[in-house]
Order: C-alpha cells, then sequence, then structure tokens
C-alpha cells in the first residue's frame, strides 16, 4: 500500500510540532513523555526519509505549494538528526528551560521542514521567523532572560531573507522558486541571511546564541538546519554553480575570525561557538569556490556539519549547570569525551572524521583554481588555518565534558556515523550526489570525485604506523596500572590577563552602557522591533503576491 | 616494520635535538646539566611506575596521535610512507596537535601557562612552517619526496646543485623549518613538583618524534635519501649521508631552542614572525633562480 504524498508531507511537516505538544502534554511523566514524543517525532523523520527516497527514485512529491527537490529533501532528514540530539540535550535541562527549548525545537523543526519543501517564496517567507521567535521564546525561559543574547542578529538574518525573497519574486515576476542564472541581489542577500543562521557570521546571530548560557543556546541546531536549507536554496538551486570571489573571501575572513576566537575563548561555550562557526563558513567557501565541484563540496559538507554540530550541542555544550567531577562520572566523561573529540575532527575538516573528504575537496579546489588565480591560495591557506586554530581552541572542550548517560551514549553512536561517512563517503553518497547534480543542471562529474586525492596511503603502513604509535602509550598505561582522572572546567588554550578591577576607560564605559542597556531592555526592545520590520515584510510579500494572482 | 624503524630513528634524533639543547644552555648559559633530558626521562619512568603517576584519557589519546604523526612523517621522509606534500605536512601538524593536546592538560599554574604559551606559539609560527616546507618542494619542482629523493639521485645534493640562488633559499627555507620545528613542539617537562610521570614521558616521546620527523624532512630535501630500503636500512651505508645531515639538523633544531628558551616569551613569538619574513625570502630566492 503506498502512502498518498499529501499524509507524508503533511506528517513530515506537522509531525514534529506535534511531537512538541505531546512532550509538553505529558510533561509530569518524563519517561512517558520522551516514549510518547519521541515515537511522534521518529513517525515524522520516517515521512522524511520517504519523502527523500520518493525523489532519489526520480518519483516526484507534491501536495499544494510543498513540492521539494532532491535537494532540499535531502536537508530535512540530517537537519532533524541534529535537531534530536539537540532535543536530547534540552529534556535534561530542568523546569521551564527545558520546556522551552524542547517546544522551541519542535515548533522550528516543523518551520525548516516547510520552508524546505516549499515551492513558493512567500511560503518560505512565511515560515522563515519561526525558529527566530522560538529562540526568543526559548531564551526568556532560561535565568539570563534579559540579555537575548543573538535576537537582534536573528530577526536582522529574517528582514535580509525577506528582502532577498521580495528582490527574487520582483526580478522573476513569478513567486515559484526558479534559477536566476547567476548570483544576483536577490540570492546574495538569502546567503547572508543563511550565514547568519548557520553560525558562519562571527558575534552575530547563531554564533552569539550558541555562545549563550540559556536553554536559547539549543535551538540553534534548527537555526543552522533553517540556514543550511536557504543556502541551498539560494546557492546551488537560485544562483548556480557560479563561483564568486567575494563570497569565498568573505567565508575565508568568517573562517580565520572564528579560529581566532577558538584560541582566545576563556569559555567552552565560545570554544564551541567558533568549532561550529568555522565549520559553517567553509559551506560557504564551497559555495563561493563554484563548479560542479564546488556543488560537490557543498554535498559532502552540509551533512557532516549538521550532524557534527548536533553532536557537538549534545555532549559539548555545558549549559548552565555545573556538574562535579566523580568516579562514578569518569566513563561518561571518557565517551562524551571521545564523541565531541569526533565532532571536532569532523568540524575541522581532520580524518577519517565526516568532515574531511568535503573540506579536502573545497581546498583541493581553491589550489587547483589558484593555477589560474593566485588569490584562492592564500585563501586556501587562511582557510586552513583558521580551522586549525578553531580545533585547536576545541581541545580543552575534551577535559570539561559532563554529558548524561544517555546523551554520552547516543553521542557515541553519533560519533560513529561520522566516522563511517567520513571513511567511505563515495559508498555512502555517491548515487545521492549525481542524482541531485542531474536535478540541478550541474555539469557531469565522476562519481568517485569526492574522496580525497591523497595518494593512496596503503592500510599496511597505517596500520604499521598506528601499532608502531600504540606501543609506548600501552605501555605507559601498563605501568600506570591505569588512568587517572582528570576531569576539570574549562581551561582556554591561550594565556589571558585576568581583567581585575576596572578602573575607567573605554571599556568600563562600554560595561556600565552595557548594563543599563539590558535593565531598559534596550537590545530586546531594537531585536523586537527588527523582528516587526521582517514580519511586515513578509505581510507586504504575500499581499503583493496576492495582487498577482500567485495565492 | 620499516616504519617502525623510521619512529624509533625519529625518537633517537628527538633525543639528539634535546641533548644539544642542554649542551647549549650548559655553555652558553651555565644552566643544568648536559644530560638533563635523559635524567628526566628516568625520572618520569620512576614516577610512572613507583608513584603510580598515570596518564588521562585525553592524554593517551592526543599522545597517540601526536606519535601517529611523527612516524607517519618520518616514515615518508625516509621512503616507508607516501610522501605526497599535503601527507607529510598534514603528518607533521598531526604530530604538533597531538603532543599539544597531551600537555593541555595540568592543574599546576605554571605548567599549565607554559602550555598555553606554547599552544599560541604552535598557531603564530605555523604559517611560516608551513612555507618553508612548500619552498622545499618548489625548489625542486615536485609534489612529492620521492620525487626529490629522485633529483639528488640525478643532479646531487640540495646543498651543492645549482643555481646558487636555489641553494641559498632551499638551505635559508631548511633553517627556517628547523627554526618554526623548534617552536612547534609541545612544552618540556616543567620543573614543578607533580607534573611528571607518565604525562611528562609521553609529552617527551611527541616531542622527539616531532622533532626526528622534522629533521628527517629537512635532510630529505638537502640530502635526499634511497627511494627503494634495503634489508639493511638505515645501517646501509647508502643512507649515511641524509642520516648525518638529519643528525646535524638535529643538533641545530636543539642550538635554536636553546636560544629561544633563554629569550622571553613575547620575543619568541617576534622571532615567529622573522621566520615567516625569512621563509617568504626563501621563496623569492627559489622563483627567481
Amino acid at each position: 500500500m503506498t502512502i498518498p504524498d499529501a499524509s507524508l508531507l503533511q506528517v513530515a511537516a506537522v509531525g514534529p510540532a506535534v511531537a512538541g505538544v505531546v512532550w509538553l502534554g505529558l510533561l509530569r511523566w518524563p519517561w512517558i513523555r520522551r516514549l510518547a514524543a519521541g515515537a511522534v517525532w521518529l513517525a515524522a523523520h520516517a515521512a522524511a526519509w520517504s519523502v527523500f527516497w520518493r525523489l532519489y527514485g526520480a518519483e516526484t512529491v507534491g501536495w499544494r505549494g510543498l513540492e521539494p527537490g532532491l535537494l532540499q529533501a535531502s536537508v530535512v532528514p540530517v537537519a532533524e538528526i541534529g535537531v534530536l540530539l539537540a532535543l536530547i540535550r534540552a529534556d535534561a535541562l530542568r523546569g521551564r528551560a527545558a520546556v522551552g527549548a524542547v517546544v522551541g525545537l519542535t515548533v522550528s523543526m516543523s518551520a525548516v521542514v516547510v520552508g524546505a519543501y516549499s515551492t513558493s517564496l512567500v511560503g518560505q517567507a512565511l515560515f522563515l521567523p519561526v525558529p527566530t521567535l522560538a529562540a526568543a521564546a526559548a531564551s526568556l525561559t532560561g535565568s539570563g532572560w534579559r540579555r537575548m543574547p543573538g535576537l537582534g542578529g536573528l530577526a536582522a538574518a529574517d528582514l535580509v531573507a525577506v528582502l532577498g525573497f521580495a528582490v527574487l519574486f520582483d526580478r522573476s515576476g513569478s513567486s515559484t522558486v526558479t534559477s536566476a542564472g547567476g548570483l544576483g541581489l536577490g540570492s546574495a542577500l538569502l546567503l547572508l541571511s543563511a550565514a547568519a543562521k548557520v553560525g558562519a557570521v562571527p558575534g552575530f546571530a547563531t554564533w552569539r546564541l550558541t555562545a549563550s548560557n540559556g536553554p536559547g543556546a539549543l535551538i540553534t541546531a534548527a537555526l543552522r538546519g533553517q540556514g543550511v536549507a536557504l543556502c541551498a536554496l539560494a546557492g546551488p538551486i537560485v544562483a548556480g554553480v557560479e563561483d564568486s570571489i567575494p563570497l569565498a573571501a568573505a567565508a575565508v575572513v568568517a573562517t580565520m575570525i572564528a579560529g581566532g576566537s577558538g584560541l582566545l575563548a576563556g569559555r567552552a561555550h565560545t570554544s564551541l561557538t567558533a568549532i561550529c562557526g568555522a565549520a559553517g563558513a567553509v559551506l560557504f567557501l564551497a559555495i563561493g569556490l563554484g563548479g560542479s565541484v564546488g556543488l560537490r563540496a557543498f554535498l559532502l559538507l552540509f551533512p557532516a556539519f549538521l550532524l557534527a554540530s548536533g553532536v557537538a550541542l549534545l555532549v559539548g555544550w555545558p549549559g548552565e549547570e555545573e556538574e562535579l567531577a566523580g568516579r562514578r562520572s569518569r566513563i561518561r566523561r571518557w565517551v562524551g569525551g571521545a564523541a565531541l573529540g569526533v565532532a571536532a575532527a569532523s568540524l575541522a575538516g581532520l580524518p577519517p572524521a565526516g568532515g574531511f573528504p568535503g573540506t579536502w575537496l573545497t581546498f583541493d579546489l581553491a589550489t587547483a583554481r589558484g593555477t589560474i588565480e593566485p588569490l584562492y591560495v592564500i585563501l586556501t591557506g587562511a582557510a586552513a588555518l583558521g580551522l586549525v586554530a578553531a580545533v585547536v581552541g576545541a581541545i580543552p572542550l575534551l577535559r570539561a565534558v559532563r554529558p548524561g548517560w544517555i546523551p554520552a551514549l547516543v553521542g557515541a553512536a553519533g560519533a560513529g556515523m561520522l566516522l563511517y561517512v567520513g571513511s567511505l563517503p563515495v559508498r555512502v553518497g555517491g548515487g545521492w550526489w549525481l542524482r541531485v547534480e542531474d536535478g540541478l543542471n550541474a555539469p557531469r562529474l565522476l562519481s568517485f570525485v569526492g574522496a580525497p586525492s591523497l595518494p593512496p596511503v596503503a592500510g599496511k603502513v597505517l596500520l604499521a604506523a598506528a601499532m608502531a604509535s600504540a606501543v609506548p602509550v600501552g605501555l605507559v598505561i601498563l605501568l600506570g596500572r591505569g588512568f587517572r582522572d582528570a576531569g576539570g572546567t574549562f581551561a582556554g588554550p591561550i594565556p589571558r590577563r585576568n581583567p581585575g578591577p576596572s578602573r575607567g576607560g573605554v571599556r568600563h564605559l562600554a560595561r556600565k552602557l552595557l548594563a543599563r542597556s539590558e535593565r531598559l531592555y534596550v537590545g530586546m526592545a531594537a531585536a523586537m522591533l527588527i523582528e516587526l520590520a521582517a514580519v511586515w515584510s513578509i505581510v507586504q510579500l504575500v499581499i503583493r503576491a496576492g495582487r498577482r494572482g500567485f495565492l | 616494520m620499516a616504519v617502525a624503524v623510521a619512529l624509533i630513528v625519529a625518537l633517537f634524533l628527538g633525543l639528539v635535538a634535546d641533548l644539544a639543547t642542554a649542551l647549549v644552555l650548559r655553555v652558553v648559559w651555565h644552566g643544568g646539566s648536559v644530560g638533563w633530558p635523559l635524567s628526566a626521562f628516568g625520572a618520569d619512568v620512576r614516577l610512572l611506575v613507583m608513584n603510580r603517576d598515570r596518564i588521562s584519557v585525553v592524554e593517551a589519546f592526543g599522545a597517540g596521535l601526536g606519535l601517529l604523526g611523527g612516524t607517519l612523517a618520518a616514515a615518508a621522509a625516509v621512503g616507508a610512507a607516501p610522501g605526497n606534500a599535503p601527507f607529510v605536512y598534514l603528518a607533521l601538524a598531526l604530530g604538533a596537535v597531538g603532543g599539544h593536546a597531551a600537555a593541555s592538560l595540568s592543574d599546576i599554574g605554571p605548567a599549565e601557562l607554559r602550555a598555553k604559551r606554547a599552544r599560541l606559539q604552535f598557531a603564530m609560527v605555523e604559517p611560516a612552517f608551513a612555507l618553508a616546507l612548500a619552498v622545499g618542494f618548489i625548489r625542486w619542482r615536485a609534489v612529492d619526496l620521492e620525487a626529490v629523493r629522485g633529483a639528488h639521485d640525478v643532479l646531487g645534493s640540495g646543498m651543492e646543485v645549482g643555481p646558487p640562488l636555489a641553494s641559498i633559499g632551499l638551505i635559508l627555507a631548511t633553517l627556517v623549518g628547523l627554526a618554526c620545528g623548534a617552536l612547534r613542539l609541545a612544552p618540556e617537562r616543567a620543573a614543578e613538583t607533580g607534573t611528571g610521570g607518565g604525562s611528562s614521558l609521553l609529552v617527551t616521546l611527541c616531542r622527539w618524534s616531532l622533532s626526528g620527523a622534522t629533521v628527517l624532512v629537512a635532510a630529505a630535501f638537502l640530502a635526499g635519501g634511497e627511494n627503494t630500503l634495503a634489508a639493511g636500512w638505515p645501517l646501509d651505508p647508502a643512507l649515511l649521508p641524509a642520516l648525518l645531515t638529519a643528525a646535524v639538523g638535529a643538533l641545530i633544531l636543539g642550538g635554536v631552542r636553546a636560544a629561544l628558551d633563554a629569550l622571553p616569551w613575547s620575543m619568541r613569538l617576534l622571532a615567529g614572525w622573522g621566520a615567516a619574513l625569512l621563509a617568504a625570502v626563501a621563496l623569492e630566492l627559489v622563483f627567481l633562480a
């Protein structure tokens, strides 16, 4: 019996929000709410995979304005896995924070699904602000609610995205998503918004939200999914596969700033933000490099990015609670630390983690382009340094992880998936890449392009090197008769002086102004105004579309 | 087998570098004994066995990666593993990152500060190191150490083969690479009580393997080697020039490290930037030749 398209799409779109409502309704019974909501979430997830699988088999799936292409349908299930990991972390929060985070994540995910599946610019614009509002609501449930970090940036990102949709609508004369044949103003605005939502813009929007203590930081899993979907829409679908040096250069600058931020991080949240931000910027570098290879690199990068950032949030986000280290938590910390290590390696593009094939292909393409345009060689080197700096900055995170049992085990499973994807990229995605590229009319590439063009390091050589290097370590473990417990707090990689008592000057004045503005809710008011402007722009877009008969 | 022997050779060369550091410190600055690397190693083993001064999981994992990187780079330098340029750089980077990860855990203030400064040094000097490595490959117009060794077989030693500008550029790049190699290392055992034992032992091994791998790669650019490893490797006489060059490189690396250790920490950062400038000069010389 074939499930009708309408049912599949409805379940996929509405299912995550229903799961959140079920969770909320059964709030008093922890395990019952987890099982019931989990079942609903799994049903929605299965529906999303079914949509993907049908499109993979060259069928069309459509219902009213929801008629996704294979690329957009691919983003949804991967984003849902990242959000699921964040949900597991959110469920462990206490009181109102858990409610804010779980409901916010589930509602946001539904909005992301509808946005990804919709072929109408108006439809996408309508659901665009939902994750931002969910993040704001979740932040209000935390203890630091006065600050609402990142909300202004997210509201600005929404406004920019709506303007991008409006430009595309005006220029194409149609509310249906169509290819514009190049990177124009509309797609550039959408890419800027996508970068902010992915967390690639340092100190802005999702970046700031991830670096916060409150439950709003977990909503970033859905925001990243939305950012990737917007990036896929604006880049390969609307703009095509043309290269763009300004986009590539901006992505490299963002990577370097992220790396520097990671090196200077004094808190675990900042270190986590930096490594996720650096990885997010590499996505835009791949889009900026353009061509079929750039598109292939993007297809390799985004699943690993969403999964790895989800694992990092699950096991590495410390939240507001501090759990003391002790004998009972040692195994959990080791498992969680290993999972976080793999996630960080994936985000930094290190082998054999999931981000390596895409990062390698991006750098390979950039150096190939560098034979004609030497600027690309400099960009490649700078991006590589940014990633190395970000991963060096993430090393102290490994010591500070304190996950629960379920997050540690689920994180380990996620890390296993990342290692599998990173080791066998062609086996995992070869057919999918070709179908996506065919659907976007990109020039053909051979299926095995994606594995790095390293010399074939024979398995024997690697095994011999691994065994040779394991012998001294094993001897030290044996001589010491085990491991010592080294749990501790986060200690940043770079030495920083204590600020000491403030004695006037610009910094003191800035702190005073910040404190006063927090008391007067200036930031919150400004963010709300910007979001209202975005909502007003959406209303205007709907009215114009209605007048032209597109509703 | 050749891969394991490459690690042993690298560790030995790293020990030579440490002994050179001790010698220079003793002769020039009258500090410490000449044999402190060996005595410190012995003290660490004693602390590990008698006091059960164990390592943590993060240190074990970091040290494993550091030794793996050093092993792969050393094996690539001597021809026991592929010598593709990105592979060699990645192996050296892995060796450095792993060593710093192994040295990253310390609750003792001065030791923690030393580890943090070493990480900053590594990050600051890495562009210069990568550039120096690139100059070596560009000099021979090759992207693989196998091709570099082949060029040595046909043309002769890198220090003698003209044009002179290219030789000078190559030698300058090698010196810069050795200096940067000294700045990339994980910090040595601190003098404070409680910082020895298993952790210090593994960090020492990572440091030695990375030093040894760095000088072996430098020697491959200057003196070549053999692409086919005979059964008697490394005792094969045909390999002696390369191994002797590596030994001299280890002495230079150790001496540079002693000189840098005597500088204030901020001056070491300046030295890193100076190295980047010299690497750029070497690149220009190689291009002009």
